[in-house]
């Protein structure tokens, strides 16, 4: 458990620097139209290179791990790995025949890449909260979220992506008009078209909002708690309080990395299997 | 392992696939209330119309979030 180790800013002021510390590990490293104080984003071109960076390098992790495996199968003899790789494959594509009503050849493999790439990116909250951006401050980094999905732009854009998806299929399907028309008459009929037009705008946009806010909310506040537990050794490790905290630290933190474990799986899960039925309802006439 | 017991074992009657759907009532319910404030004041800044629009879109936004959410959970009522 590295999480003890305290950042340099909270160490230098002692016990009043946990507000920094917390503040220094929720900052992202940001380039572009950024604050030069505070460095958050204060422009459009506002770029959080850590979440890019880890989005891409577990983007490029899937793809590598995926191709090995691809030019290596054996139907006669698979190795542990294979099982492993055909039981997810196995699980998503179960799930998709579930919920899915009609026949899409991209949604099972929209599906799967949902699935491990939001996992894996979750994964990322397991790895003890100081040990990269101890790392990345030692090749002179000041800045590191490790974490992609407690960034609300990660979240957002691949809810966004989902979203547009939703609109190309009912348009598709449904054709013009008739996605149009459920924008009409969808919840008071025919005579409160203008209200009818304004909520379900409202509707179809808050869906993007809440598979978006849903992923944040829950891994941002997880990573919330992995600090605050890093915190409780971290200011008082000087003398024999220590005795008493480090293995409440230990207790703790392993509980909630066990729990966590849980949520990241479930946040994943949910996420994908949302995007399917969203998807779905886009596929079918009756809304 | 698909987690069943999110929606309880109850007899459904509109296809299962809408089952999913019931995680993410709470979560769009609030969206929809954010949703609506921010749509009303998008369009206030346009139409220079503040807090007019901000104020109807946001009800209806709640209102619709109520409605939606008692829609999603009748079904398995």
């Amino acid at each position: 458990m590295g999480d003890r180790v305290l950042s340099e800013a909270a160490h230098n002021s002692g016990g009043g620097g946990t507000v920094e510390y917390i503040q220094h590990h929720l900052t992202n490293l940001c380039v572009g139209d950024c604050d030069p104080v505070t460095h958050q984003a204060s422009g459009f071109w506002a770029l959080h290179l850590d979440t890019i960076f880890f989005g891409y390098l577990i983007a490029a992790l899937i793809v590598f791990v995926g191709w090995r495996v691809g030019s290596s199968l054996n139907p006669d003899k698979p190795s542990g790995f294979q099982n492993f790789v055909e039981m997810i494959l196995d699980f998503v594509s179960t799930q998709v025949k579930d919920t899915f009503p009609g026949h899409n050849p991209l949604i099972a493999p929209l599906a799967l890449t949902i699935f491990l790439w939001v996992f894996l990116m979750n994964f990322m909250d397991l790895i003890p909260v100081d040990l990269l951006p101890m790392l990345a401050s030692g090749l002179g980094i000041p800045y590191l979220k490790v974490v992609p999905t407690t960034d609300l732009n990660t979240t957002l854009a691949m809810s966004l992506t989902v979203f547009a998806l939703v609109v190309f299929y009912s348009l598709k399907v449904k054709g013009p008009v008739g996605y149009l028309k459920m924008f009409l008459f969808h919840p008071f009929g025919k005579f409160f078209i203008p209200v009818n037009i304004v909520m379900t705008t409202i509707e179809e946009l808050a869906k993007p909002l809440s598979l978006a806010l849903r992923l944040f909310g829950n891994l941002f506040a997880g990573e919330l708690v992995f600090l605050l537990i890093a915190l409780i050794g971290g200011t008082l490790t000087v003398g024999a309080a220590a005795l008493f905290w480090f293995p409440l630290q230990v207790v703790l933190d392993l509980g909630w990395l066990i729990f966590h474990l849980l949520v990241i799986t479930l946040q994943a899960f949910i996420f994908m299997v949302l995007t399917i039925v969203y998807l779905g309802m886009a596929h079918t006439e009756e809304h | 392992m698909p987690p069943v017991f999110l929606f309880g074992a109850r007899t459904m009657k509109s296809p299962p696939q809408m089952g999913w759907l019931l995680v993410g009532v709470g979560s769009h319910l609030a969206a929809m209330v954010i949703v609506g404030f921010v749509l009303g004041y998008a369009l206030d800044a346009w139409l220079e119309t503040r807090p007019l629009l901000m104020f109807i879109f946001g009800c209806l936004g709640f209102v619709g979030g109520i409605l939606k959410a008692h829609k999603m959970l009748s079904r398995w009522g």
